[in-house]
């Protein structure tokens, strides 16, 4: 009984909203179910209802315990709201409508025999915000975009619980916890129905973001404490290594006088006895008596084999490297110890190709920032292609286009020099080739796809402004050309008046005469032109 | 819950917060990673413009060069790392591992990184191969999955596997309950260990509440050794099945007087708007959007014939590029699937491939009959013969044991070598047939009947994919909460919600066609997210390779 119970409050939640605009199959319900309206009525109700009234109205154990039992899948439910939920989720795609009508058919008799008991079952409903609800009329349409379908009986109809629009059943076969303000809230003990869009929307639900743990700092200061015990290393090496530098130049200066090298190296640091060991401190291959023989590092005073030793060059002064007076040897953990610091702070000459990169660069971001605005124009301008629109912004962008294509063309120019800078390696090869891809991936993107001016014939407006322009640009050539033959002939009268030679200083200033003539004429003409 | 993208934006962070020149050094396994969802030219237009491999020794000192670094843990690439740190190329480090680190390799390298290079050092967890968006694999085709028994692991490959799906874990942002299949040991340790992990490590799994916990689901490819065994009719799994499909990369070399420029192709969705839109359909539909594919392609090369008109040839100059690349596209797949049908036609796959899926789905009385009429056909590969014979033993194989001895006798008498015979019993073994049979009334057994009764229904769409994995069905129970806690039970509590998301891991490798399936089923039922994966993807080749490997080991 408690399960024909639950399918009627089922068929109460979800069917009663069809009653609206629903067939004759429904209207034998219209007197039990009543539409969402209702609904909040009878809410109104329970609160007067006195709780001695609703006790008398429980008149079955599984209404006092809250448990059902699901009619599909036998399984034990608490509430009958979770149970509803619980049909609605788990099996409603085998259930086609029809089976769903007879089923309320079968229990709609038992429902009028309790319908008492509705008012019990307000009680276990969760308290929801449905004030937002969009109002159900004759001609909805779904609201999820481009779905549109009709709703009713045939689509469904149903409310979100979270944006409280009209949906069809397709797109509100989702579920979420909500709150009782009706926003999403995983801590909810409650499920609702919501929209696809609702569901699909929810915080963190299509992050795209993988987990990720930066471990830098722990790193940085697991590298400082290291690093302050190799500094006092560090520094020690370095004593050693100026010492024995001093000492062994002084051996140098005095050249012929015999003086232990051995002593001053020894003196330096204390020298492993031979036999202490019989293996390289660092490779730990046996030494022999002829082959693989000991040798000391000389700035630590330990045993190494002859393959872990390198050569140390000796500075006078150690950040000088033309001060070399010398070499000796050491291992290769004291050698990196030591020149440490220098290896930190000698700067790479930067390489041609990265030179020229930073050009491309310069460029491209010139590129970057100008693109957005001019195809704004293009926008604006073809907005307007009615023909009313300024000349100012066409000539704007055509000044944009013209830059656009200047550092277009810089870029391209740039990755050819790359390729064909010498490369000393194949690996330097690759990353030149690869810039110049780059910079090609670059105008593929960018100029290629550079939409170009509006076409002539759209804007004649347009036309009779590029005239213009073109005269414009032909007088302003023309005057140049005449004020260079102005001075030039003015150097030649003042030249002629110098001589003394009258007759052509005549000729020349009549020339001049007419040079004036012309270019007043021409600057008539500007103005005429620019008002 | 898009994989693809999830390692995507692993890379971008990578590259996009460092500007300038840069080189990209990966490992063996990363390299794997990348070459899947990243291109050349989009590495190159975010200024990486070298990539090369820390294992090579060969590099030279470029200090003028920011260095990002994108590692596995493991100790060799570790180990290499701090090589490269004590005598550093480049100018600057980035170093971004795809597992969790040891705190004792940290410090190694923090003790190696005398001269301060290093910049940044994080944990991204793309620690698996994305090959589509809702299909990953950890890619240990090359590990042996089992220990000494066909119930307990390799060692290494169980630390190597919890790894990888963990990293999975931690890139989608699961914490998830986890289920397993009851008859499945190795299923059980892995389900235990990475629940083990997720304590040990709660607070990298500390996520958002969820409305209901996700659920990693752990099969065992021992449940369900059909699936591989079957010819593919989808095009992607079809590409893998009759060609193969290696990195995202198919190698036509072998096919006669090929194009250079075709020797080898990459199949990606994410670059490749056509195969975006035809991965999952079959060979017949494909055929018709191929040819509409053609048309279009020629219709545009007609226009660009006529170039009359400045406006014209403007026109073009802009959709050149997108030209460009269409008549590659085209080419790729006009010769790809040319090749899939020739090997078709060739060895006659629609016959083999209508008795498999008849010997999958239905009883029959002639099966028996027809496979021996396939064994005697000269034009049918001897693998497709060995196949029929598999699956006619995973079926009939406990009732006619003597039946299945008469097929393997005729496989021999048609010049199929014992070697290779070997592995019907190999695939017993493996999948533990003979252990069944007491099982037919659990859901542990290899066909579910009640599906086929109600495919009876329905009727059949498509003799040669009626098949629906064993993967989806499970799926379609777990949905309804029709799956069992008794067979798939949870390694720790138990949730009654429907879940949102679901993660399925098949330990033993997944299919192609497997992941067609939950992609066909994300579509069709949008409240719910499944993402598949294995140890490896496999075809039947390499499956048949793999049981052989397993059972060699006993």
């Amino acid at each position: 009984m408690s399960a024909y119970l639950a399918r009627s409050k089922r068929t109460f939640g979800v069917k009663a909203q069809d009653n609206n605009n629903n067939s004759s199959e429904n209207e034998n319900l219209l007197n039990v179910n009543l539409s969402i309206d209702n609904e909040v009525e009878y809410n109104k109700r329970n609160v007067v209802l006195s709780p001695e009234a609703s006790l008398l109205t429980m008149d079955s154990i599984s209404l006092k315990n809250n448990y059902f039992e699901c009619p599909i899948c036998n399984e034990e439910i608490f509430g009958i709201f979770q149970l509803n939920n619980h049909l609605d989720i788990v099996h409603t795609e085998n259930q086609s409508g029809n089976v769903i009508l007879s089923i309320f058919r079968k229990t709609q008799k038992i429902t009028e025999d309790i319908t008492g008991a509705k008012t019990n079952i307000k009680n276990v409903q969760p308290i929801i915000n449905k004030s937002h609800w969009e109002k159900s009329s004759i001609d909805d349409k779904c609201s999820y975009p481009e779905c549109k379908k009709q709703l009713g009986i045939r689509n469904g109809k149903q409310n979100c619980y979270c944006c409280g629009k009209l949906f069809c059943d397709m797109h509100t076969n989702f579920s979420m916890r909500l709150s009782e303000l009706a926003k999403p809230d995983s801590n909810s003990p409650n499920w609702f129905k919501v929209c696809q869009s609702c569901y699909t929307s929810r915080e963190g639900y299509n992050n795209a973001e993988g987990q990720h743990k930066s471990l830098t700092h722990i790193f940085l200061e697991a590298r400082k404490n290291n690093i302050e015990k190799l500094c006092l290393e560090e520094n020690l090496l370095i004593l050693r290594l100026e010492k024995l530098a001093k000492s062994l130049s002084v051996l140098h200066e005095k050249k012929g006088v015999s003086v232990n090298q051995r002593a001053i190296e020894q003196s330096v640091v204390q020298w492993k006895e031979d036999s202490s060991t019989y293996q390289c401190y660092r490779c730990n291959s046996r030494f022999g008596k002829v082959r693989n023989r000991r040798h000391h590092c000389r700035l630590c005073g330990q045993l190494f084999c002859n393959d872990c030793l390198e050569e140390l060059p000796l500075y006078r002064d150690i950040k000088d490297e033309t001060t070399l007076i010398g070499t000796t040897k050491s291992c290769n953990h004291c050698k990196r110890i030591v020149f440490r610091q220098k290896e930190m702070n000698t700067k790479e000459k930067l390489p041609q190709e990265a030179k020229l990169y930073e050009q491309i660069k310069f460029n491209q971001s010139i590129v970057d920032s100008m693109l957005p605005k001019y195809n704004e124009l293009l926008l604006k301008l073809s907005l307007k292609s009615s023909g009313t629109f300024s000349k100012d912004s066409y000539q704007e962008a055509a000044l944009y286009r013209e830059k656009l294509i200047k550092n277009f063309h810089q870029i391209d120019l740039l990755s050819k020099r790359i390729l064909k800078l010498p490369a000393n390696s194949k690996y330097h090869r690759t990353l030149q080739t690869n810039i110049a891809k780059g910079s090609i991936i670059f105008l593929q993107n960018n100029m290629i796809t550079l939409k170009m001016l509006p076409e002539k014939d759209e804007i004649n407006v347009i036309n009779e402004d590029i005239e213009k322009t073109k005269r414009i640009k032909e007088i302003n050539v023309a005057m140049e050309a005449l004020n260079d033959q102005y001075s030039m002939l003015q150097g030649y009268y003042q030249d002629a008046l110098f001589n003394r030679k009258f007759d052509n200083a005549k000729i020349l200033e009549e020339s001049i005469q007419d040079i004036t003539l012309e270019i007043e004429k021409l600057k008539v003409e500007l103005e005429e032109i620019n008002f | 819950m898009d994989i693809v993208k999830i390692l995507q934006t692993y890379v971008q962070k990578m590259i996009n917060n460092t500007p300038g020149m840069k080189i990209l050094l990966l490992d063996d396994n990363t390299t794997q990673y990348i070459s899947l969802i990243a291109t050349q030219s989009t590495l190159l237009s975010k200024e990486v413009f070298l990539i090369d491999k820390i294992e090579n020794t060969s590099r030279e000192k470029m200090k003028h060069l920011k260095c990002i670094c994108f590692l596995r843990p493991s100790s060799k690439s570790v180990q290499l790392m701090i090589d490269e740190l004590r005598n550093p190329c480049y100018g600057s480090y980035y170093l971004y591992f795809s597992n969790i680190l040891t705190k004792s390799q940290i410090e190694r390298m923090a003790e190696a990184d005398q001269q301060e290079t290093v910049r940044e050092l994080q944990e991204f967890y793309g620690d698996f191969c994305a090959i589509n968006s809702n299909f990953y694999s950890l890619n240990l085709q090359n590990y042996q999955i089992f220990g000494d028994s066909l119930s307990t692991w390799n060692n290494e490959t169980f630390k190597r596997t919890v790894e990888g799906l963990r990293a999975v874990l931690l890139a989608l942002k699961k914490r998830p309950m986890i289920r397993y299949e009851k008859n499945s040991a190795l299923g059980k340790r892995l389900a235990s260990e990475i629940n083990y992990q997720i304590q040990q490590e709660s607070q990298l799994f500390d996520f958002r509440r969820y409305d209901t916990p996700p659920i990693l689901l752990i099969l065992d490819r021992k449940n369900d050794p059909v699936s591989p065994l079957l010819n593919q009719w989808t095009y992607q799994a079809m590409v893998h099945e009759l060609i193969g499909i290696n990195n995202g990369r198919v190698d036509l070399s072998k096919i006669s007087d090929i194009k250079p420029d075709l020797k080898e192709i990459v199949l990606s969705a994410d670059q490749d708007v056509f195969f975006k839109n035809n991965m999952y359909l079959n060979f017949g539909d494909l055929g018709v959007n191929i040819k509409n594919y053609v048309n279009e392609f020629q219709n545009r090369h007609h226009n660009s014939d006529n170039i009359e008109s400045i406006s014209d040839m403007k026109k073009f100059v802009e959709e050149y590029p997108e030209f460009k690349r269409l008549s590659g596209n085209v080419s790729k797949h006009v010769t790809l699937v040319s090749e899939l049908s020739r090997l078709v036609s060739q060895n006659s796959l629609l016959e083999v491939s209508e008795l498999e899926q008849n010997l999958a789905c239905v009883n029959n009385n002639n099966d028996l009959k027809e496979v021996q009429n396939l064994i005697k056909r000269s034009n049918i590969t001897n693998e497709s013969k060995i196949k029929l014979v598999l699956l006619y033993t995973i079926r009939y194989g406990r009732q006619n044991i003597n039946e299945v001895k008469e097929l393997v006798q005729l496989l021999l008498q048609n010049g199929i070598s014992e070697e290779q015979t070997r592995t019907i019993e190999q695939l017993i073994k493996y999948a533990e047939l003979n252990e069944r049979q007491n099982e037919e009334t659990t859901t542990s057994t290899i066909f579910d009947k009640g599906k086929n009764v109600f495919k009876g229904l329905k009727g059949v769409e498509n003799v040669y994919t009626q098949y629906t994995s064993k993967v989806a069905d499970i799926i379609q129970s777990l949905l309804k909460g029709k799956l069992k806690d008794q067979f798939y039970p949870y390694i720790e509590g138990s949730i009654r919600d429907r879940p949102q998301d679901i993660v399925v891991f098949i330990i033993g490798g997944a299919t192609y066609g497997e992941a067609r399936d939950i992609a066909k089923l994300n579509e069709e039922i949008p409240n719910v997210r499944i993402i598949i994966g294995g140890t490896s993807i496999h075809n039947t080749k390499s499956f048949i390779s793999f049981v052989k490997n397993a059972t060699s080991v006993l």
